[in-house]
């Protein structure tokens, strides 16, 4: 039976959006989540999956068709917007024009009717705490867009939400202002014990910021885990597909426990080995960085595997130079495989070299559509 | 700015726009001028040729003409305030997408096209000591003969007057404040309740506060047509104190040349608060368009 | 917006939807009656005090139109208005799209000297354009009070059109005029049918603009050219209730259908009132 975890910031159980209910986004089923306290959840998926909703829901914004939302182990499920602590904040921030940037931090407080001394030492901290303290005067539409994120975030602290809940905040900017914003969002949740939750289709945005992630496929969750487990073990195909960076291949296990793919014969982890028991045939994945080739050593010619190891040979096709890494591409028969090389010593294009792959790299799902036909 | 349009001919200099602009308001710059040079004595109707300050000095030494005057923005003042704060009210109120919402947003915009002169008309119907308002009251036993109702025509306070044109100028000042609501979306409203702010504190601290800075400009322009309707103040002023646009007519058609002369005079009082209220106009939508952005 | 979450919220939904029902009720009489007392009027012989509804009806105020001189004064404020739309949209068109090149402090005079012969009193503006039609030849004739109905109405429809260049994309002429059209053909084939709506708006509005006008019709017309308003305010003021009922209500009823066959003022939010 589902209990309510009084520690979580925030608790989602089997939280469903009934489709077109809100204009802002599709429906979603039977979602589950917890947000401890001090924790910053992101949920990554495509556009389109409900994640907007989801916020939207937790705000009280929209409806949900059955489950129950918990602040700080309080039911919340029916609770208006204003006493659900849990501040939404917008894609683009939505400040209130006829304030200034003091009155719109001090909102919060000044709804809740605080002593105005109270007020003004909060507003003031907060304020400094985001380096808006020059700009405590101006109306909003004299500030920049960053600068408006920042107002937004620190009115968002004024309301001393148990939870914050970030609309695509980095959706609409650019690079620039992308870091600055990021920026903005760690320094306002540090020292605070909100849980955040945040949502984002970008999968380098979610690494920054998260410090778990909750993949949203198929309007479901479809894992939550640190961006670490993610990448070693994503919990199916589809996550594994979605977070790209993945060499996938076919493969059928062998007696031995390892599987047998265009790229030769390759040792399977133990656990992914038990997570197949039962299957033959298989979908491989291998992880990028998994992947290495090497030169022939002087007077060596490749033409088969070196015995033992667990290496194809290929022709080098082309070398693509990026800023963080250059990849060759190796065609080991009819196979493209992407092989990251060194940047200051690329492989030559037409030259063979051999492809080595680490274990650790490994991951495998059964392959369901050839179980299907057997 | 934005670009020139028109692209072959490069981008024009600012003298013809300005230009345009000053030709479209020249009927009215001639008028203050021939109206100046009246009230001087210089032209027109009993013109002694040579300019003097007598017939100016008469008019405004006049105690009617600072009574009308008076009047007549105290009545446009009053009216403007009550359809701002119904317009208001009707926008608040009806601001969701409900069938309700929609019926009350249409009904109250049907009037918008009524002619000053069809409300008055109405005004006096309803208002008059005879109209259906004081029939109504005899029907609940509040008023005997005609003679029992208070006057809301012709009298002093101007109150048929003042609900004329409220519900005449009303209308369009809520066209305007539907198109403010809708202009700004939920997202100021949801903001503010998660926030904490409950209906009430988002209507007094949000909606109200952003839709009277929008509204502004539509309420100086409204306060500047009822400040110049002459149709409404004929048919339901009284007549002591006169409204200025009534007495303006009166003393144009006044067979006394010198008074008629006088006439110039009231309508350059007339053109001094329109000069003012555009002024303000301006400058209102100005810094709305500033808090827009 | 209403949602579950909201419906179920601890404040009193009855309450709310009361004082709403109580505001509707009272806007629909508000509209309404005034409306519907000019259509009993026109049809009442007699109504006497205190009866709430006339206690006898003629359609004689109706019959009287064919010929009478509301009839004439209808035919006369018709054309009236129909020239006045025509010639104020027709000009404040380029004149609008030249404004909105302006900025600054400069787009700020341009709008208020736009502003300004809709904002001038009718009387105060009559006085200047009497004089003005007497010097042109065309004082107290029908085409003098056209001329004079013409002066606010292209005040209006310039700032309308200002407000709609200075929000409009000139990419269009720009692709066009790349594209080897030439000024005329931009004008015929890109802004002329992209701005169907904005000129059907400044028509109706313009033509309003002098369907209501009193005080300049009188001023320059000196009483001798008799437009609708000026028949029905001396029929109100003789206490001939119900012909003036009966033209109160040709007033109104073209005037409700063009809106409402228009819906305008809907997306404005810098119009200015009719």
């Amino acid at each position: 039976m589902y209990s309510v975890t009084t520690s979580a910031a925030l608790s989602l159980h089997d939280v469903s959006i009934p489709f077109g209910s809100d204009a802002n986004g599709a429906g979603l089923r039977d979602v589950s989540l917890n947000v401890a306290r001090g924790e910053r959840l992101v949920l990554l998926g495509p556009s389109g999956e409900g994640k907007t909703s989801l916020l939207r829901a937790v705000a009280g914004l929209t409806p949900i068709a059955s489950g129950s939302i918990h602040v700080l182990g309080r039911d919340v499920t029916n609770e208006v917007p204003e006493r659900r602590g849990a501040v939404y904040l917008h894609q683009i921030p939505v400040l209130f024009p006829h304030l200034t940037v003091a009155q719109n931090v001090g909102f919060p407080l000044t709804v809740r009717g605080a002593p105005a001394r109270e007020r003004e030492t909060l507003v003031a901290a907060l304020l400094e705490r985001l380096g808006l303290s020059d700009l405590a005067a101006r109306l909003p539409h004299a500030l920049s867009g960053g600068q408006q994120h920042r107002v937004a975030l620190a009115r968002a602290l004024a309301a001393r939400p148990h939870v914050l809940l970030l609309d695509e905040p980095l959706a609409a900017l650019d690079p620039v202002l992308r870091r600055d914003v990021r920026d903005a969002i760690r320094q306002a949740h540090t020292e605070s014990d909100a849980g955040l939750l945040l949502v984002t289709h970008d999968l380098a945005d979610a690494t920054s910021l998260g410090d778990r992630i909750a993949i949203m496929l198929d309007r479901r969750i479809a894992q939550v885990d640190t961006a670490e487990a993610l990448f070693t073990r994503p919990a199916s195909r589809a996550v594994m597909q979605f977070l790209g960076g993945h060499i996938e291949l076919e493969g059928t296990i062998t007696a031995s426990g390892a599987v047998l793919t265009p790229l030769g014969l390759l040792p399977l982890p133990a656990d992914v080995q038990q997570s197949l028991a039962g299957h033959t045939h298989v979908v491989v994945g291998i992880r990028g960085e998994a992947v290495r080739c090497q030169p022939p050593s002087p007077g060596e010619t490749l033409t088969a595997p070196r015995a033992g190891q667990h290496v194809a040979t290929g022709a080098v096709r082309a070398v693509l130079h990026g800023a963080q890494e250059s990849v060759a591409s190796v065609s080991v028969d009819n196979l493209e495989v992407p092989v990251r090389v060194d940047a200051l010593q690329p492989p030559a294009v037409g030259t063979q070299v051999a492809i080595h792959i680490d274990p650790r790299g490994l991951i495998a799902f059964p392959d369901n559509a050839s179980t299907a036909h057997a | 700015m934005r670009p020139s349009r028109t692209a072959g001919r490069g981008a024009r200099s600012a003298p013809l726009p300005l230009l345009l602009a000053l030709l479209v308001a020249l009927p009215v710059l001639f008028g203050a001028g021939y109206a100046a040079l009246a009230v001087l004595g210089v032209v027109g109707a009993g013109a002694s040729g040579s300019p003097s300050w007598h017939r100016a000095a008469a008019l405004l030494t006049d105690h009617t003409t600072w009574r009308g005057l008076g009047w007549s923005l105290y009545v446009a003042g009053t009216s403007t305030l009550l359809a701002t704060l119904g317009a208001g009210l009707v926008a608040l109120l009806f601001a969701g997408n409900s069938r309700h919402d929609r019926l009350a947003r249409s009904v109250a915009s049907l009037p918008l096209p009524v002619p000053h002169l069809v409300a008055a008309a109405t005004a006096l119907f309803v208002l008059g000591q005879s109209g259906l308002l004081a029939r109504l009251l005899h029907a609940v036993g509040l008023v005997d003969v005609p003679a029992d109702m208070p006057p809301l025509v012709y009298d002093r306070a101007g109150a048929s007057l003042i609900l004329s044109l409220a519900w005449k100028e009303l209308p369009f000042l809520a066209v305007v404040a539907f198109a403010l609501r809708s202009a700004h979306g939920p997202a100021l409203d949801e903001a503010a309740r998660t926030l904490g702010a409950s209906p009430i504190h988002v209507a007094r601290r949000v909606a109200w506060p952003l839709l009277w800075r929008g509204l502004m400009p539509a309420v100086v322009a409204t306060f500047i047509f009822a400040f110049g309707s002459y149709e409404t103040a004929v048919l339901l002023a009284p007549v002591d104190p006169a409204p200025l646009p009534v007495l303006t007519m009166e003393r144009f058609a006044d067979p006394d040349l010198a008074r008629r002369g006088e006439a110039y005079g009231l309508a350059l009082l007339a053109l001094l608060v329109a000069g003012v209220a555009v002024a303000a106009h301006e400058w209102t939508r100005a810094r709305w368009r500033m808090l827009r952005q | 917006m209403s949602t579950r979450s909201y419906s179920r919220s601890p404040t009193r939904p009855h309450a709310r939807s009361a004082w709403h029902l109580a505001a509707l009720a009272l806007l629909l009489l508000s509209t309404f009656v005034p409306l519907l007392i000019l259509v009993l009027q026109s049809v009442a012989t007699s109504w006497r005090w205190p009866l709430l509804l006339p206690d006898a009806f003629t359609l004689s105020g109706w019959q009287g139109l064919l010929g009478g001189s509301l009839g004439r004064a209808a035919a006369t404020s018709t054309a009236l208005a129909a020239i006045t739309a025509v010639t104020a949209t027709a000009l404040a068109l380029p004149v609008g799209r030249t404004l909105a090149q302006l900025s600054g402090w400069q787009r700020h005079a341009a709008a208020a000297l736009v502003f300004l012969p809709v904002a001038a009193p009718p009387i105060a503006l009559g006085a200047g354009l009497q004089i003005a039609t007497l010097w042109l030849g065309v004082g107290g004739t029908a085409l003098g009070v056209a001329l004079a109905h013409v002066v606010p109405a292209i005040g209006y429809a310039s700032l309308l059109f200002l407000g709609v260049f200075t929000t409009r994309s000139s990419h269009d002429e720009e692709a066009a005029r790349t594209h080897g059209a030439s000024p005329w053909l931009v004008w015929r084939h890109v802004l002329l049918p992209t701005l169907r709506a904005p000129i059907a708006e400044s028509l109706a509005i313009t033509f309003l603009i002098s369907w209501a006008q009193v005080a300049l019709t009188l001023v320059v017309g000196g009483g001798a050219v008799r437009a609708l308003p000026i028949e029905v305010l001396t029929l109100v003021r003789a206490g001939q209730e119900r012909e003036a009922a009966v033209g109160a209500l040709l007033l109104v009823v073209p005037a409700v259908a063009a809106l409402a066959a228009l819906r305008i003022g809907v997306r404005r939010t810098d119009a200015l009132p009719a």
